[in-house]
């Protein structure tokens, strides 16, 4: 690395120099990046800091979407009018990562480009099915959030490719959502699971329920099960025992054998829940 | 208690918080000298095994690296890193560099070099070739099959002691409870990691700076690793982030000092988070098992108790842990006839080293989780069974130590009961608000030290001195461990003398001045070393007295009185400046004195500790929702500091109760040696403590003084635990209740 | 390559190697030692500085990074010989043992006070959840918080 970070003030300058040069590691808050700073270097890696690139930290809408910069970090997505607006559960989710340095640092783009599988956004992000759009010099291509993730901490863009925005459609977002995560302390702690949910709840019924849990496998996925058996049901009268079941059965799926499945299949009843208290709240005011 | 002191019992604020709060205190890892040599250390990445090959040769064709050691080119001389005085008959196993992998982390080799980065970059392309062995990390395993793991046989260390008649009293018709207890290894985390300085000074001398707890221990380790008299060897504690325990033992400092006194240098090691998990000290895990027979009046008639030590790969301070939880057993509760086992073993993990307690905690973790849990079972309130059995004031100990002092343990449980309001709470039984959250109280009563009397030579040197100018310094081998302890003696000083303890100097330990004292150790700063203070600023003013009377001025009677930072002569107001240049100019002497106390006696500290938990059933997570600390501590010299030291150590029980382990994995490789995957409480997590202090005074300490520093941490554990199994009617016994153990506990 | 920025009130410049971290930046070449290094990795605070206005974990952030912003450290924060208010509370409170976490303690109270003027006590809790303390069970230090942001609402009120 000796005396060399690229420093683009542009996104097209960005995109010039991943075209021509390889090897280069994108910086963007660096809260996870850093961490790994003796590694790449010893790896011959070069660094491009990309959090000079202004024109990639907005919060804008329009009729139809919400778009968020890439660069924009979770600090300030948790107050964000329009987000705490529209998409409460990823604000919510915002102001639980890490501790506050971390979230002044840490930007949605790099959460979704580090690809763990306990990142708090996902969750959120699949279940209001945002898109990523994703630029290379001489492309651009929208793809839904979790695509980008291959695989555990292993992102699927191109060396060529840098995260632009976040789209999410307003007609996806139903009017009630919600964002919680169990770690292993009550607060600054990686999740060992977290719930994203979207959900349509109308005269206290469920009309529709889109569940979507993360840090259970390599990509945030929709709990299908647990989504047909809430759908048409009364908020009020849904069985604990029953909705207990399918969401152990979410677990019992998604890591079986693992030595964490006894915990973890416990943990996401406190999940589904605070979910179902949250419901029967929001109905209660008589929405 | 009396307050009719000026300066004892008062919040004085710490003579250095400017500094700290500034941003301005330099602690050693702050030098940056351009002539400093930097060290790096390679640990081993492997549990146990020899070491077949270490390839430096790249490394050492890094710009700026100027020496590479292995256990090839340094002393091989071994040591004990617990070792604190000369004669003392220690388990020395250890090396400033090992010949062979004992345990990931152990200290294979050592990079120099001109800066941190090219010591780093050196370090990374070292190649150690390793002969793997089966590591062995269960202690009870090491017990069964006593593997051959360092020189000193498995266990290297056996002890039993006993009072009255354990066997006949158990062949009675007695209710009998049995419990096992394991207590985790824990890191210290102190924020500072640690860190050392070392550089050769004239005429052979070596100078060390640490920010140690046993100064002259360090002189003395590192003094034989070099091969130098104590008089060339000078030590001198710097500015402490921190210790608990963690930097009591020499285990750095005779590397840096050999690294310094071979290359001329001056040479420095600063370790990062990571390294100061794996490669420093921590807390012994330990196994423990106790008997109890309880008679139909609620008296615990006998006990029999083992516990086993798991030392890790060195032998450090693991003997002495037996003894010194051992010997706490009869020192709180009445019990009639007890037996103590206990054994070390060596296994292929972390090095257990002193840690806040040394072993108090996890003897009473293990005590107080079986008398709870015999209350519960025979149905007696948990406060007023205790009562039923703890010690009275000045009771003799049946094992032998000395006599318990004004132990005042009782009044500590009741008016911590009262302010916890333990009645109510027991009669509303509020524990079920529903399937999801329980809540539940626990408490737990502890005893600990004063000092090494009964155990070992326990004295301190002072000197004290007022200046020309009427400015007063004390000199002693004082450790400050951020506990204040400069700002406590200048109270006790400032007491006697009647002057300002702002206006006071206290110094800190350097060998090469200070009078010899033990060091900061198994809670004696305020007990032994305050009365040291105490006992030679009288002897300042008895000289001082007796000058006065000498001077020309005045007659050989005359009334002198100190008062209000003056010098009554006759009832004359004089001014120490006045006075001192007198001495100095007529009588010819200095107003200096050097005092030896030793000590005379170990009372008992005592405390009870009281918590309330709201447990989350689903997610394992535990809210500590109430905490009352209540400490017998006879008298408190500095009270804010004294319930900043209890607050502190809450936090550091809680997490024992709760989060803090190091794991391990199959191949002995500790799976969480970072701050992201080793969780302290913080703030969020920690509870709001209500702290009792009971001051009746009554034993020999300065004022009446005890000890607090240690005990603070002791029973918290022991009391969040309690307080989970009566919100869940478990008998978790195995720590930390992780939430993870938690939910697999409650689903099994 | 060259870095220009403000530090503590004042413009600087300086050549740096490219991989240095803000906290190397800050403790080596500035000599700014109140910013401690405890974790490496953005976990216990002690390198807390205020980096355009908010709390940051100097030991994430690449030196390269803070071309243009406006950094302050503990340093810093005196003026004309005075301690800041944070500072005072601070000493008013006894929120102080070993002293090694206080310089990280007080940034991320400065930064909580530079945006909130009427903090819960959750608002402090929240703020210094990324500091570990290990002395002082925290108590003092939210006490001092409190006091400081009493203080800085009274003296505007004053005003």
């Amino acid at each position: 690395m000796g005396n060399k970070v690229f420093q683009p003030k542009s996104l097209k300058r960005a995109l010039k120099i991943l075209d021509k040069k390889s090897d280069i590691k994108i910086l963007a808050g660096g809260t996870d990046l850093i961490l790994e700073l003796d590694e790449l270097k010893a790896a011959g890696n070069k660094l491009m800091d990309i959090s000079k690139i202004d024109e990639l930290r907005y919060i804008k809408e329009n009729e139809k979407e919400i778009k968020i910069g890439a660069l924009i970090t979770f600090g300030e997505l948790g107050e964000d009018k329009l987000i705490n607006k529209y998409i409460p559960s990823l604000a919510n989710a915002s102001r639980q990562i890490g501790s506050i340095q971390i979230r002044n640092r840490a930007t949605i783009g790099g959460n979704i480009a580090n690809a763990s599988p306990a990142a708090d956004s996902m969750p959120v992000l699949k279940s209001v099915d945002a898109q990523i759009k994703v630029r290379s010099l001489n492309s651009s291509r929208l793809i839904p959030a979790e695509e980008a993730i291959a695989s555990f901490y292993q992102n699927n863009l191109a060396e060529n490719e840098i995260i632009e925005e976040i789209v999410i459609s307003k007609s996806k977002i139903n009017n009630f959502l919600f964002f919680d995560k169990v770690g292993s302390r009550k607060t600054v702690s990686i999740a060992r699971l977290n719930i994203g949910a979207n959900v349509k709840a109308e005269n206290n019924l469920i009309k529709k329920a889109v569940i979507c849990f993360g840090a259970l496998s390599k990509r945030a996925f929709r709990a299908k099960n647990v989504e047909s058996y809430l759908e048409n049901k009364k908020i009020n009268k849904i069985d604990k025992k029953e909705y207990n079941d399918k969401l152990k059965n979410v677990v019992d799926e998604a890591i079986p054998g693992r030595y964490s499945q006894q915990y973890k299949r416990n943990a996401i009843c406190g999940l589904g829940d605070n979910l179902l208290k949250s419901l029967v709240e929001y109905a209660g005011k008589g929405e | 208690m009396m307050s009719d002191y000026k300066y004892i019992g008062k919040n004085i604020t710490f003579s250095d918080i400017d500094e700290k709060i500034t941003g301005k205190m330099k602690y050693v890892g702050d030098n940056q000298d351009d002539d400093l040599l930097h060290v790096k250390l390679i640990l081993s990445e492997v549990a146990r095994g020899k070491i077949k090959k270490i390839i430096t040769n790249r490394a050492e064709e890094v710009k700026g690296v100027v020496k590479i050691y292995t256990a090839q080119n340094t002393p091989q001389k071994r040591y004990n890193a617990f070792h604190w005085y000369e004669g003392k008959k220690s388990l020395e196993d250890e090396r400033i560099l090992s010949d062979e992998a004992r345990f990931y982390g152990d200290r294979i080799a050592a990079v120099v070099a001109e800066s941190k980065k090219a010591a780093k970059k050196a370090a990374r392309l070292i190649e150690v070739e390793y002969e793997e062995l089966e590591p062995y990390l269960d202690p009870e395993r090491v017990l069964k099959e006593k593997p051959d793991l360092n020189i000193y046989d498995n266990p290297f260390a056996e002890f039993e002691f006993s009072h009255g008649d354990p066997e006949k009293a158990f062949e009675k018709n007695l209710e009998i409870f049995e419990d096992k207890v394991t207590t985790p290894k824990i890191h210290h985390a102190a924020m500072e990691n640690h860190s050392c300085l070392a550089y050769p000074a004239e005429d052979g001398r070596l100078t060390v700076l640490s920010p140690c707890q046993l100064l002259f221990a360090v002189r003395l380790v590192v003094a034989k690793i070099v091969d130098k008299n104590l008089n060339k060897v000078r030590v001198k504690k710097t500015n402490m982030g921190g210790s608990f325990g963690s930097k009591q033992e020499t285990f750095l400092e005779p590397l840096v000092a050999y690294i310094a006194d071979d290359l001329k240098r001056p040479v420095l090691l600063k370790f990062n988070r990571q390294e100061n998990i794996l490669a420093t000290r921590v807390r012994s895990n330990t196994v423990g098992k106790i008997k109890t027979a309880v008679n139909e009046d609620g008296k615990i008639v006998a006990r029999d108790i083992n516990m086993l030590v798991d030392a890790g790969a060195y032998v450090s301070n693991g003997k002495i842990l037996i003894p010194a939880m051992g010997k706490k057993i009869s020192r709180l509760y009445k019990i009639p006839h007890q037996r103590f086992r206990g054994e070390a073993v060596y296994t292929n993990t972390l090095i257990g080293g002193p840690c806040r307690g040394f072993g108090s905690p996890q003897i009473h973790t293990l005590i107080e989780l079986n008398i709870d849990r015999i209350a519960k079972k025979l149905n007696k309130d948990r406060v007023e069974f205790r009562m039923t059995n703890l010690v009275d004031p000045y009771d003799e100990d049946p094992m032998g130590g000395p006599n318990l002092g004004n132990a005042q343990i009782k009044k500590a449980l009741r008016e911590g009961a009262k302010a916890f309001k333990w009645d109510e709470k027991t009669k509303n039984n509020s524990t079920k608000k529903d399937d999801r959250f329980k809540k539940g109280i626990g408490l737990a009563a502890v005893t600990h030290v004063n000092g090494y009397f009964g155990a070992y030579q326990d004295f301190s040197g002072i000197n004290m001195r007022i200046y020309e100018d009427g400015s007063v310094l004390i000199d002693a081998a004082l450790h400050d461990l951020g506990t204040g302890i400069k700002t406590t003696m200048a109270q006790i000083a400032a007491e006697v003398l009647k002057i300002d303890p702002a206006t006071i100097t206290v110094l800190e330990g350097d060998t090469d001045r200070s009078p010899y004292d033990i060091g900061c150790q198994a809670s004696r700063s305020t007990f032994v070393i305050g009365r040291a203070v105490k006992e030679t600023a009288e002897e300042l003013k008895k000289k001082l007295i007796e000058e006065i009377r000498k001077l020309n001025d005045f007659s050989k009677d005359a009334e002198v009185c100190l008062k209000n930072g003056n010098i009554y002569v006759d009832e004359e107001e004089k001014s120490f400046k006045d006075i001192a240049k007198k001495v100095q100019i007529e009588n010819q002497t200095e107003l200096l004195v050097n005092h030896v106390f030793q000590s005379e006696g170990n009372p008992a500290s005592l405390a009870a500790h009281f918590a309330e938990v709201e447990v989350d059933t689903y997610t394992g997570l535990v809210e500590v929702t109430e905490y009352v600390a209540s400490h017998d501590v006879g008298q408190a010299i500095n009270p804010s500091s004294v319930k900043n030291q209890i607050y502190g150590g809450v936090q550091m029980g809680v997490g024992m109760a709760l989060m803090e382990e190091i794991k391990y994995d199959e191949n002995g490789i500790p799976e969480n040696p970072s701050l992201s995957d080793y969780h302290l409480v913080n703030a969020p997590d920690m509870p709001d403590v209500n702290v009792i202090l009971v001051e009746e005074g009554g034993d020999e300490g300065p004022y009446g003084a005890k000890s607090v520093g240690e005990i603070a941490t002791v029973p918290v554990a022991a009391a969040v635990v309690n307080a989970v199994n009566d919100a869940l009617g478990t008998e978790f016994s195995e720590l930390p209740l992780s939430p993870a153990r938690i939910v697999e506990g409650l689903n099994e | 390559m060259e870095l220009n920025f403000t530090l503590n009130g004042k413009n600087v410049s300086i050549d740096i190697e490219a991989d240095k971290r803000l906290l190397d930046l800050l403790r080596d070449d500035f000599h700014l030692t109140s910013v401690k290094e405890g974790c490496s990795e953005g976990e216990c605070g002690a390198c807390t500085v205020i980096m355009d206005g908010k709390a940051v974990t100097s030991c994430l952030v690449l030196a390269a990074q803070a071309d243009g912003s406006e950094i302050i450290t503990t340093e810093g924060l005196a003026k004309n010989g005075e301690l800041d208010i944070i500072q005072k509370a601070f000493k008013n409170n006894d929120a102080v043992q070993c002293g090694f976490c206080t310089p990280g303690m007080i940034m991320s109270a400065k930064a909580l006070l530079l945006k909130e003027e009427d903090p819960t006590k959750e608002d402090i809790e929240e703020a210094i959840a990324g500091n570990l303390c290990r002395c002082t069970g925290y108590v003092n230090i939210i006490n001092a918080i409190a006091e400081a942001a009493d203080k800085l609402e009274a003296e505007k009120d004053g005003k």
